[in-house]
């Protein structure tokens, strides 16, 4: 259904431990009918104690002229027309709640099915895959060959070849941030375990009772888990010891308020000094604990071969994968030295890989994590306690969200938009609709939105009070 | 002659239908800001709803309406009363 979604500054909002998806156009509605509905009921009220004050004894009584009985009278019709206001008020309110819930159990529906049908085609394509591949494999070979000859007298031999495919990439973004295609992206990551699973012939029965509606042993975190092993045996994905080390702290901001305020706060790798990754606020209170908010960057190395950077490639494997990767320890580092411990209050926010570690940290139960805020980032295999408030926002014309699979817990409040309306220009970066700036003004209609889960859950992880801010960066790294 | 002890009782209806007659027309100033948007919805799913919220907007007028007469008659029932103290 994501490919239906209109590029205007609509939210699609779900989650949050209930049923129901709706925009959040929709829940303002209900929103404000309600309160159309408690409003005429307490006019109606008011008005039915106004028109005690005189009853019809008193009046005849008094020899009241006739236009105070004309206002009784009129005091009774407005009464009555407020009552039957409130009930439609409130019916339609109930209607838009419940077309909300409908459409949430539709899109679960199809979701569901989509999950089944793209792990039994997995399946049955691994299973058959040596028999599909002896079938092919003349074809194959055949136009493998060709492709090289081409190749080899295109102008740039083979290797112009390859780099052509990249420019073609780059040249067609469009391809890469379709809503459709970034739904087929989620569907084949959450299909790939069961496509392992058929081609080492794994009995059904066996890989249900394994999957993500079993004992979850399979899943998107064991396919990824499978890509760092295998990858290890070709000298990428190595995972090596990190260090954090504190590169700069100043005193002075304010808390932050809203989800704009904490995209603002994340560390940008490319244009800060050390190209430090992590960003701790500690928002001091007199009279109470101190609290802490935590910022993490997304990805900065690409490369799948480990250099210095803790924020590349091996991290996000090994992050998708739930295993220590070395941004993780290196944040974990970063807030031991920053002085959080398990019973300190934190909030926790990051971008892309980032936002994996915000919430695999917020999974861990190792601290008093009070929020997090995850922006584009690939978390639907992160199962966050429903106790601790979490925003996901996800574009659904970004990939890097698509790459965890599909979301099969509803704790997690997620809020998606299309980023860019289908034709818009795309400007310069790889991947438009995942960069933080795309994200911001997505932030913004966040802030704003109606949606009472919403609000509550940014007015429950943030500290609206005045308080003293340092804030400290801190650099991550490997050590070879 | 009427009893000049009901303006009192009169009066006080006077002050707070002011206040109804205020908050009512707050109401029915809500309800068509809703319908004047855009957006997710289209089609005949939207046009029942509009149809839906006019209805409810007509329902706040006509409220409005009638506690407006109901000052309007409070008013002369005040004037009827001081006339034939007189």
């Amino acid at each position: 259904m994501s490919g239906d979604y209109p590029t205007t500054d609509d939210l699609v909002i779900s989650g949050g431990g209930r049923t129901a998806i709706a925009s959040d156009e929709l829940f303002e509605h209900a929103h404000e009918l309600e309160k159309v509905g408690i409003e005429s009921l307490s006019c109606a009220r008011q008005l039915a104690s106004v028109d005690g004050i005189l009853d019809g004894a008193r009046l005849r009584a008094t020899q009241a002229p006739s236009s105070a009985y004309e206002a009784e009278a009129a005091m009774a019709t407005a009464t009555a027309t407020l009552a039957e206001l409130e009930r439609e008020a409130s019916m339609v309110a109930r209607l838009l709640r419940l077309s909300a819930d409908a459409y949430g159990g539709a899109e679960r529906f199809a979701a569901d099915a989509m999950h089944e049908l793209g792990a039994r085609l997995g399946y049955a394509v691994g299973f058959f895959l040596p028999v599909i591949a002896l079938a092919v494999a003349p074809s194959v070979a055949v136009a493998l060959g060709g492709a090289l000859v081409i190749a080899s007298l295109s102008p740039g031999g083979v290797r112009g070849f390859v780099g052509g495919i990249g420019e073609w990439l780059r040249g067609n973004r469009r391809a890469l941030t379709d809503p459709m295609n970034v739904a087929l992206v989620k569907l084949g990551v959450s299909s790939a375990d069961d496509f392992g699973a058929g081609l080492v012939r794994m009995p059904p029965g066996v890989v249900q009772a394994l999957g993500d509606d079993g004992l979850g042993v399979l899943g998107t975190t064991t396919t990824a888990a499978t890509v760092a092993l295998v990858g290890q045996q070709f000298g990428v994905f190595a995972e090596t010891p990190v260090t954090a080390r504190r590169v700069s702290r100043e005193t002075g901001s304010t808390p932050p308020k809203t989800i704009v305020d904490r995209i603002d706060r994340l560390p940008d790798t490319g244009e800060n000094t050390y190209g430090e990754q992590i960003v701790i606020d500690r928002i001091e209170v007199p009279g109470q604990p101190d609290r802490f908010e935590v910022y993490i960057a997304g990805t900065v190395d690409f490369t799948s071969v480990g250099q210095s950077e803790a924020f590349d490639m091996t991290s996000n494997v090994y992050g998708v994968a739930d295993l220590p990767a070395g941004s993780y320890r290196a944040t974990q580092m970063a807030m031991e030295q920053a002085g959080i411990t398990r019973h300190t209050p934190v909030v926790l926010t990051g971008h892309s890989q980032g936002g994996l570690i915000a919430a695999t940290l917020a999974a861990s139960g190792d601290y008093d994590v009070r929020g997090v805020v995850a922006i584009g980032a690939p978390t639907a295999h992160v199962d966050v306690p429903a106790s601790i408030p979490m925003i996901a926002i996800e574009h659904t014309d970004d990939l890097v969200p698509a790459l965890s699979g599909m979301r099969t817990d509803s704790s997690a409040i997620l809020v998606e938009r299309r980023a860019y309306a289908p034709g818009a220009e795309l400007g310069d970066s790889p991947l438009p609709p995942h960069e933080k700036s795309a994200y911001r003004v997505t932030a913004g209609l966040v802030d704003r939105a109606h949606d009472d889960t919403v609000r509550e859950a940014i007015r429950a992880m943030s500290y609206r009070g005045e308080a003293t801010v340092t804030t400290t960066s801190y650099l991550a790294e490997r050590v070879p | 002659m009427t009893d000049p002890s009901l303006v009192g009782p009169l009066e006080l209806q006077r002050l707070a239908l002011g206040q109804i007659a205020a908050r009512v027309d707050s109401l029915s100033r809500r309800v068509p800001a809703l319908g004047a948007r855009g957006g997710r919805w289209a089609g005949p799913a939207r046009d029942a709803y509009n149809a839906k919220l006019l209805e409810i907007a007509r329902l706040a007028n006509e409220a409005h309406g009638a506690v407006i007469a109901a000052r309007g008659c409070v008013d002369r029932a005040i004037v009827a009363v001081i006339n034939d103290v007189r």
